[in-house]
């Protein structure tokens, strides 16, 4: 490239404006030379591009014939005969590789929203300390960042595994916590609600109290933001919503696990499998989240915390006021990138034999189908699609939370 | 802890004094002493257990497990096993090679950290750019005086150490085009060089390494090859790439719109303007941000795992289905969360010391270009 | 500008080969690669392939490899394995990333068919079966209803599990691991109550556990696992060379040639047939475009059927293994090699 690169990039903006079509004719002969020289460069990248995408695809499509593999997403209608250890949507031998996928698919999906939440917790509260006047619970902070976020994630993993099967009692001396939840290296067994027959009504009850305690928040909220009292009405949908949500969950009955034959029956089973991702994903990231929100409490002024005790704040009301919401603008990037990766990272139960989308899919699926290329490619849409929207979620919050600091 | 009040306070007090103060600091924050309170009453039982079975009860030499005393640790197998856990399957006669390789780069990085070195720079660029290759002829061979020995032969620590400096290496140059093309001026390069990065980064690495190395052979023309570890290393480079641009980007928003422009009118064409004037100052404003991606590379290494190469971890974990040794996880666990932990431990300081000491440049002359990151 | 036009221009080199396979490209890639590469299991699968603390390779499989390598380059040391898990191991194969899978794979329908492999052959017959601790005190599959079983990911193991427990009317959860090794952890630790997987394998399995002998293979089998080498339908002349590998190895017990003899039976056998297979008359390697001694080479590097079976899984290893199926057809077995004429 020459020397013009500026002029190059005023010449093809001017143009791609097309608002200054006057400014045209004053275009000299190096800026004219420039932007011929732009659109040649780029159709000359694109088209290697190009041509590569072909060959590539070319060569995808040669070998596949001379392989004589059928293509095609014909078979996500196809019975799959296998079973899942765990699904939160029904998956029997009879279903097909469709429905297999979907179920793997919602399984990524609650690991990594279980696991985003609880990191989230867990990683704030470190940092937090991270931050702390006391010494000793900074010296606990740091020691807890130091040592876990330089230990690769598989690693913890494989210990977690480890610790879970080896250390914890089979499930014929499976420890129990008052007769009505049990632990073992088969899992942690948890009283279920049954809403029997009115499961319909009950769900009903359940979702309106919920409403009605996000619209009294709401309202609440709205209120304090603009200066004035919270009406009355807002505490009172809070409340209500509460009562009435209890009152529903009191009318549950509890299926109790029970030790029968090989194992506990009936109640909620949680695998080891699951578990120990879980928490290896947890203990992993928190540490990562915990050094960004030190960051984020860093980066705001020393002045901003002189003028809230100045105004004789309490500590703990200058940080939720003062300085959380001000070092929450600069976290957010760093957060949505630590939120992708968790979401990628959870890809790892093909390692412990947790059926996700990577284990069931990409892995048992494709070896019973032999469908790589269409697999792949599906596996490849759903994560791009995932870490976009964590991306679109993300910028979409920091927009608002830009608007609340105007 | 506690006690570190008391032992920063002068000598000199009366003990009642020293006790007066301990009582305000206690009443002061009572948290932070129970918090102290706490971990001296684990380290007092916890540690004493581990003390006891990492070094008193333990065994360091042992031909199997049952000779190991039952109540502490059997190093002994770590111990049996260290040269495979080093060197993988590499040729016994041929492990002053593999030595070498992996010594290197710490001499060489001392030798350039040493004060008032010289050659500093031309030490740290020429081994950086070298490394690599020289590091590779060494361990394949092939060229008079030196034996070939096939890559599938590399494994425990060695190969760890291949695909993460190698690796990283190669993703440098790489990052350093997409960073170009992600803040080009030109509308397609800009796209595709966006596409591409947000592509590697929005994959899981184990769905790239199954591609790269169990599916990528599909791609091909029929008589292409290559072996496992090169497929594997290349998926691990783009993705490394992919995070490296960002990193390198942020540098490039760190150099001021005034420092190209200045180089323009100088006549400066845009390679060397990038290579001579933006660049160095991009990447030395993130150089932490750099060292941090080279800290996750190396744990992610681990990854290659599942498509069966026997790195570090994954040699250890296949030594603990060995009969003679069997239920000895915590032991080899703990034998490569210490290798880790030293590795990354020791370069997050690399990266702590550089980012105090550019610190101290910035204040030194403030530079109002800078934004912050 | 000029850089990227260069690396273009490389890429495109590489990449516009022309795409195009057929009869003999398998062969010859193998050939100029200088070695052929064999899918393995992860080098835990005691008796078939295992892989020792000094990098070694032994059993079955790996013996039937080398005596591939042996036919196509007269040495048996040119060939490379690739450890592979189960559920990876027939994409591998699929994409071209191994010339061929030794990895306790049975022979199906759908492998054959809608997978597009061919099996070069069966160099094992066996059936699946269920290792359970004795202290479970079961002794019958029935009683196994609600037991947590442990299978490897993408086997046949799991479908047949599935069917078998499913047509019963039993319960059961699935422990789906990745890995010979995870699956035994697993059952040891008592996460499961039974591991199910191919009956020899299983009896080799057991001695990799802590205490072999609190543990039992149930009587039934619920399928039928002829394990064989796996080719890619592309390559005829590939396929040919693996058949033929197995059933000379398979027709030198029934002649009686052992590595140890076979150099002495090359020289001075009287057989029409042996001196055919041993490359002393007629041209027998050139019908496969190897050379006219290829099974002398294979013999004298591996031995033959009888000799591998007993030095991997028989009386002359720690698994005694008894031959029962895996017998030749002449003594009540179902190894049978067609006539090398």
């Amino acid at each position: 490239m020459a020397a013009s690169d500026q002029d190059m990039a005023s010449g093809l903006w001017s143009g791609a404006d097309g608002s200054d079509a006057d400014a045209r004719p004053q275009l000299g002969p190096r800026q004219r030379w420039a932007r011929r020289k732009a659109i040649l460069q780029q159709a000359a990248v694109l088209l290697l591009v190009a041509t590569l995408a072909v060959l590539l695809v070319r060569n995808t499509v040669a070998n596949l014939q001379a392989r004589g593999l059928a293509s095609g997403f014909d078979f996500l209608w196809q019975e799959a005969g296998f079973k899942m250890a765990f699904s939160l949507i029904a998956v029997e031998p009879t279903s097909t590789y469709g429905r297999v996928f979907l179920a793997g698919l919602l399984n990524s999906l609650l690991v990594a929203a279980i696991s985003i939440v609880a990191t989230t917790i867990l990683g704030f509260i470190i940092g937090l300390a991270r931050v702390s006047p006391s010494t000793p619970v900074r010296l606990v902070a740091r020691g807890y960042v130091e040592v876990v976020r330089n230990l690769p994630l598989l690693l913890h993993l494989l210990l977690w595994q480890t610790v879970i099967l080896r250390s914890l009692p089979t499930v014929r001396e499976a420890i129990g916590f008052g007769d009505v939840a049990f632990l073992s290296n088969r899992g942690l067994y948890l009283p279920a609600p049954v809403a029997g027959g009115a499961a319909a009504i009950l769900t009903a009850a359940v979702m309106a109290g919920l409403a009605a305690i996000v619209v009294g928040c709401v309202v609440r909220r709205r209120a304090r933001a603009r200066g004035e009292t919270p009406p009355r009405f807002g505490l009172a949908l809070v409340a209500g919503g509460l009562v009435g949500n209890a009152a529903a969950i009191s009318t549950l009955d509890w299926q109790i696990p029970m030790l029968a034959g090989f194992d506990y029956r009936g109640g909620l089973k949680l695998m080891p499998e699951f578990v120990s991702l879980v928490a290896a994903l947890i203990i992993y990231n928190a540490a990562f989240i915990a050094e960004i929100v030190r960051a984020g409490v860093q980066s705001v002024g020393r002045g901003q915390k002189e003028a809230a005790l100045a105004l004789g704040l309490s500590s703990k009301l200058i940080l939720r006021l003062v300085i959380v919401p001000q070092a929450l603008r600069v976290m957010i990037p760093p957060l949505a990138n630590q939120y992708t990766h968790l979401i990628k990272a959870s890809a790892l139960a093909t390692v412990v034999g947790f059926p996700d989308l990577v284990n069931v899919f990409l892995g048992t699926s494709l070896n019973q189908t032999g469908r790589a290329v269409e697999i792949v490619l599906i596996t490849a849409f759903v994560y791009l699609t995932l870490s976009a929207s964590v991306a679109l979620a993300t910028s979409a919050y920091a927009r608002r939370v830009k608007l609340v600091e105007r | 802890m506690a006690t570190s009040s008391l032992v920063r306070s002068p000598v000199s007090q009366s003990p009642v004094t020293a006790a007066r103060r301990l009582l305000a600091v206690v009443v002061a924050n009572p948290f932070g002493t129970a918090v102290s309170l706490g971990l001296a009453y684990l380290a007092w039982t916890l540690g004493g257990r581990i003390v006891d079975w990492a070094f008193v009860e333990a065994t360091w030499v042992a031909s199997s497990r049952a000779e190991c005393s039952p109540d502490g640790a059997c190093w002994a197998f770590i111990v049996n096993r260290l040269p495979q856990f080093a060197f993988g399957f590499y040729p016994e006669a041929e492990r002053w090679r593999a030595w070498i390789v992996l010594l290197a780069p710490p001499l060489l990085l001392a030798l350039a950290m040493a004060p008032d070195f010289k050659g500093r720079r031309k030490v740290l660029i020429g081994g950086f750019c070298l490394y690599p290759v020289a590091a590779f002829v060494m361990l394949s061979g092939g060229v008079p005086g030196l034996q070939p020995v096939a890559s599938d032969k590399w494994g425990g620590l060695l190969l760890t150490m291949v695909v993460g400096i190698g690796a990283f290496v190669f993703s440098f140059p790489i990052a350093i085009l997409l960073a170009l093309g992600r803040t080009s001026q030109l509308p397609a390069v800009r796209l595709l060089a966006t596409g591409f990065i947000e592509f590697w980064r929005g994959m899981p690495l184990i769905a790239i390494l199954f591609m790269s190395v169990i599916m990528l052979p599909l791609f091909l023309p029929p008589g292409v090859e290559f072996p496992r570890l090169t497929l594997a290393m290349t998926g691990i480079t783009l993705y490394s790439a992919a995070y490296l641009a960002e990193v390198a980007r942020g540098g490039l928003q760190a150099v001021g719109r005034g420092q190209s422009e200045a180089a323009n009118a100088l006549g400066f064409g845009f390679w060397a303007t990038q290579g001579y004037i933006i660049m160095p100052q991009a990447l030395r404003a993130v150089l932490p941000g750099i060292v941090n991606s080279a800290i996750s590379l190396l744990k992610d290494t681990t990854y290659v795992m599942v498509v069966g190469l026997f790195d570090l971890l994954n040699i250890v974990t296949a030594a603990l289905s060995d009969p003679n040794w069997l239920g000895l996880a915590t032991e080899g666990y703990v034998f490569v969360g210490l290798v880790f932990w030293s590795l990354c431990f020791g370069l997050s300081q690399v990266s702590a010391r550089l980012e105090r000491d550019s610190e101290r440049a910035h204040s030194r002359a403030p530079s109002g270009e800078r934004k912050p990151q | 500008m000029k850089r990227h036009a260069f690396w273009g221009l490389v890429g495109l080199g590489i990449l516009a080969t022309p795409a195009l396979a057929g009869e003999g490209d398998r062969v010859n890639a193998i050939k100029s690669r200088g070695e052929l590469v064999c899918g393995t299991s992860t080098g835990t699968t005691i008796g078939l392939s295992t892989l020792d603390a000094s990098g070694k390779w032994a059993g079955l499989e790996i013996d039937y490899c080398r005596a591939v390598a042996a036919a196509m380059f007269g040495d048996a040391t040119k060939v490379k394995f690739a450890p592979l898990e189960f559920k990876n191991a027939f994409a591998a194969l699929q994409s071209g990333s191994v010339d061929m899978l030794a990895r306790a794979a049975a022979w199906t329908y759908s492998r054959d068919t809608e997978m597009k492999f061919d099996y070069a052959g069966v160099y094992m017959y066996d059936g699946q079966g269920f290792l359970v601790k004795k202290s479970l005190g079961v002794s019958k599959l029935a009683e196994l209803g609600g037991a947590s079983v442990c299978v490897s990911a993408g086997t046949t193991s799991e479908l047949n599990l599935s069917d078998y427990f499913r047509s019963n009317g039993l319960e059961y959860t699935p422990i789906v691991a990745n890995s010979r090794e995870q699956n035994l952890a697993n059952l040891e630790a008592g996460r499961c109550d039974a591991y199910t997987n191919e009956r020899g394998g299983l009896a080799a399995s057991r001695l990799g556990l802590g205490a072999p002998d609190d543990y039992v293979i149930l009587e039934e089998i619920i399928s039928k696992e002829p394990l064989g080498p796996i080719v890619q339908q592309d390559d005829p002349a590939f396929r040919d060379i693996a058949s033929w590998t197995l059933f000379t190895l398979i027709a030198a017990e029934e002649k009686g040639i052992t590595s140890a003899n076979v150099a002495e039976m090359a020289a001075s056998s009287e057989n029409p047939e042996i001196q055919r297979m041993l490359g002393k008359t007629g041209d027998f390697g050139a019908k496969l475009g190897l050379a006219n001694d290829w099974v002398v080479k294979v013999i004298s590097s591996v031995g033959n059927y009888g000799e591998i079976f007993d030095r991997n899984l028989g009386n002359g290893s720690p698994v005694k293994l008894a031959r029962g199926q895996n017998e030749l057809w002449s003594n009540g077995g179902l190894l049978y090699a067609p006539p090398v004429r």
